[in-house]
């Protein structure tokens, strides 16, 4: 994708973009609201990163003049303002995703692929992953043709990480799909999940599907 | 010219400034209150003591005129007058002696045959005071000018004559004009001194609020340990600095609770700061290999998952204390939000072995904030798990109580429990009880969690309870009301 980051701090701005262009995107990063917004205008971009407090011209402005202008380039708002009230603020104002600092870089893109996604057709009701195949319809699974029994939490799950396959999903976003509740504690709730997943779709087979990605999240894979 | 314009008009305003300020003050007002309270209570009585002494005064001469009218009407011994009789002139030179004697008064005497008159003592007064046009009544005193005249009409006498006796006024309007002078000095005398009493008492009743201005005026966020005088007088002044005194002690304590969180806040932050440091200094020194680096960075990544839960902990808390009016607040079905909760934490109870029963009433809604009312009932359910032992028992009920209109939510335990000691501080911030299952890694939180439970409850008018024993559970209750019935 073609994506433009709007983000006034160096080094995380500079992470940002190097995690970016590692995920495979091609991404300008300006430092200030108003380069951002001049380069907005005159380039076509798919997503627009755009964090909120920027010198000069802020990020709500920025938002705002675009959006006024019927601009209607998909736009991810980024802030350390995490408040109920920021966040209606700027989806009012026209932003299509808001993602509150610090975040887990995963989340980042997956959130930004979704909105790319948004913009094409809707995925077919079966989906597979390998050997793995889930049917939205029904709400069946099987692997190697051999139908698994999963409960509907774990159907849900398992779900989720077909939709993003082989990308990292965060345990904040599970737990914010799953039970629409962001759990914080020190009760690793979603490996447990994850773990009784992986005793149905992974157990009594060769190869693992499920990987755990050390301090950023899982990840469903059928490549080896 | 103008630079002495300047001074006068600078003056002026000055003048003006302070008056202004003086005419504003509580002790001006009850100054003028007390001032025109003792002037007009002193007028009353200098005017009542004015007419007192009057009448009193009048009274004497009306007693002298009625005593020489009865002498005289004794005197005629004949039942009739004739000018020319000399057997009258004893009375007349009598008359005309008195009337030497007492020249000082002007005292007269004179007969009238109607209004003829007939005799006059030496004396008399001329022009004299005319007669009583409302006719002649015995013994009567009247003011006739400048006279007080009294008259005896005797009827039995041929001709009949009106005897009149009269005494001038002039020396009693002197003594008077005297007295009245007296009492216009003293009047001018209060005038001056009674605004200055007034002051003084004004300054006697407002000095206890002048001590309640001053301390409050050395108050400041770090100098809360002033107090106002209490003087037990019991008095509504006293007992204004009474609640002053106890909202200093609400302050004083909610400020040291601030301080301590804030305190804590720091000391807890730093940890996984010093984690994450370390992790970084180890990784820049040397050359590693690449899993030592996963190594390093994944534990720099856990120490920042951390840093951020205790962060939006800390969040959280700030966000529940100052939107105490609920912007977003909105109808929540407690029973959906409970079963998504224990289907959350039903897997983990699970892997514990712990026996997790759910008793749901349906349909119970409350007005709140989704995301806060979800993070009590996490935190709820995370330490009942966490601090039960394999095999135990977690129940969680919701009920409603129709009667007081209230949801009821109940997590029962049969875990390691809390002491009586550490009971009333389990809300407090930061508070952990200091057993050694709490210090397990497993067992690591924020130390939020419930001071956050409390202060959602609260902030949705709601209440939070413990029971506990130790060795044998915990239980605890929270009750917020019920939503209104929909429309």
């Amino acid at each position: 994708m073609e994506l433009l980051l709007v983000e006034d701090d160096a080094v995380f701005g500079k992470a940002i973009q190097r995690g970016l262009l590692e995920a495979g995107h091609h991404c300008d990063w300006v430092r200030s609201g108003e380069n951002g917004f001049d380069l907005a205008r005159s380039h076509r971009f798919d997503v627009i990163v755009l964090d909120l407090m920027l010198p000069g011209m802020n990020g709500m402005t920025v938002l705002k003049a675009l959006r006024d202008m019927g601009h209607r380039t998909p736009i991810l708002v980024l802030t350390a303002l995490g408040t109920v009230d920021e966040r209606v603020a700027g989806l009012n104002a026209g932003a299509d995703d808001y993602l509150v600092k610090p975040f887990a870089f995963p989340e980042l893109i997956a959130r930004l692929d979704a909105i790319g996604r948004r913009m094409q057709p809707r995925p077919s009701s079966v989906n597979s992953v390998g050997e793995l195949e889930l049917n939205l319809t029904n709400r069946r699974v099987s692997r190697q043709g051999k139908e698994l029994d999963l409960t509907p939490t774990e159907f849900s799950l398992l779900e989720y990480l077909m939709r993003f396959a082989g990308q990292v999903v965060t345990r904040k976003m599970l737990c914010e799909h799953l039970w629409e509740s962001n759990w914080d504690g020190a009760t690793n709730i979603i490996e447990v999940h994850i773990n009784r997943l992986r005793g149905k779709i992974d157990k009594g087979f060769d190869r693992p599907l499920i990987q755990t990605v050390r301090g950023r999240g899982y990840c469903l894979s059928g490549e080896r | 010219m103008n630079t002495v314009w300047s001074v006068v008009i600078e003056f002026a305003r000055r003048c003006w400034q302070w008056l202004f300020t003086l005419t504003h003050t509580l002790r001006f007002r009850l100054m003028l209150w007390n001032a025109v309270t003792l002037l007009l209570t002193a007028l009353i009585a200098l005017f009542g003591l004015k007419m007192g002494v009057q009448y009193f005064l009048l009274r004497e001469v009306d007693q002298k005129l009625e005593q020489d009218l009865r002498e005289t009407n004794l005197a005629f011994t004949e039942p009739f007058f004739d000018f020319d009789d000399p057997s009258f002139a004893p009375l007349f030179d009598q008359l005309n002696r008195k009337a030497m004697g007492r020249v000082s008064e002007q005292w007269y005497c004179r007969f009238l045959d109607g209004e003829l008159p007939r005799w006059k003592s030496i004396n008399t007064p001329v022009p004299l005071p005319n007669l009583s046009e409302s006719g002649v009544k015995n013994y009567e005193a009247e003011t006739i000018g400048s006279f007080r005249v009294m008259q005896f009409h005797k009827k039995n006498l041929v001709p009949p004559l009106i005897i009149q006796a009269g005494i001038s006024l002039t020396s009693l309007q002197e003594e008077l004009d005297d007295f009245n002078l007296l009492v216009l000095l003293s009047l001018g005398g209060l005038l001056l001194i009674s605004p200055w009493i007034g002051y003084w008492l004004a300054g006697r009743t407002t000095k206890s609020v002048g001590a309640v201005i001053r301390t409050a005026s050395q108050l400041n966020p770090e100098q809360l340990q002033q107090r106002l005088p209490e003087r037990g007088s019991g008095d509504e002044l006293d007992q204004l600095a009474k609640t002053v005194n106890e909202l200093l002690d609400r302050i004083a304590h909610h400020m040291q609770v601030r301080r301590d969180f804030l305190a804590n806040a720091a000391h807890e932050l730093r940890t996984p700061l010093a984690a994450i440091r370390s992790s970084v200094e180890v990784a820049l020194t040397g050359q590693r290999s690449a899993e030592e680096y996963q190594e390093l960075l994944g534990a720099v990544i856990d120490e920042s998952g951390a840093l951020e839960n205790l962060v939006n902990h800390i969040l959280l808390l700030a966000e529940t204390e100052f939107d105490a009016g609920h912007q977003h607040a909105e109808r929540i079905d407690l029973s959906q939000l409970l079963h998504k909760a224990v289907d959350m934490f039903g897997a983990v109870a699970e892997v514990k072995t712990i026996d997790f029963q759910a008793e749901l009433s349906d349909n119970i809604e409350v007005f709140g904030e989704r995301q806060h009312l979800r993070q009590v009932v996490n935190n709820l359910l995370d330490n009942a798990i966490k601090f039960t032992p394999e095999a135990g028992r977690v129940t969680v009920r919701l009920n409603r109580h129709d009667a007081e209109r209230q949801a009821i939510l109940e997590v029962e335990d049969t875990g390691i429990g809390i002491s009586e000691k550490d009971l009333p501080f389990v809300f407090d911030r930061f508070f952990r009880a200091d057993n050694a299952r709490s210090r397990e890694a497993v067992h690591k939180g924020t130390g939020l969690g419930l001071s956050i439970c409390r202060a959602v409850t609260e902030a949705h008018r709601g209440q939070i309870q413990v029971r506990s024993q130790l060795g044998s559970g915990t239980t605890f209750r929270v009750t917020l009301p019920l939503a209104d019935e929909a429309p």
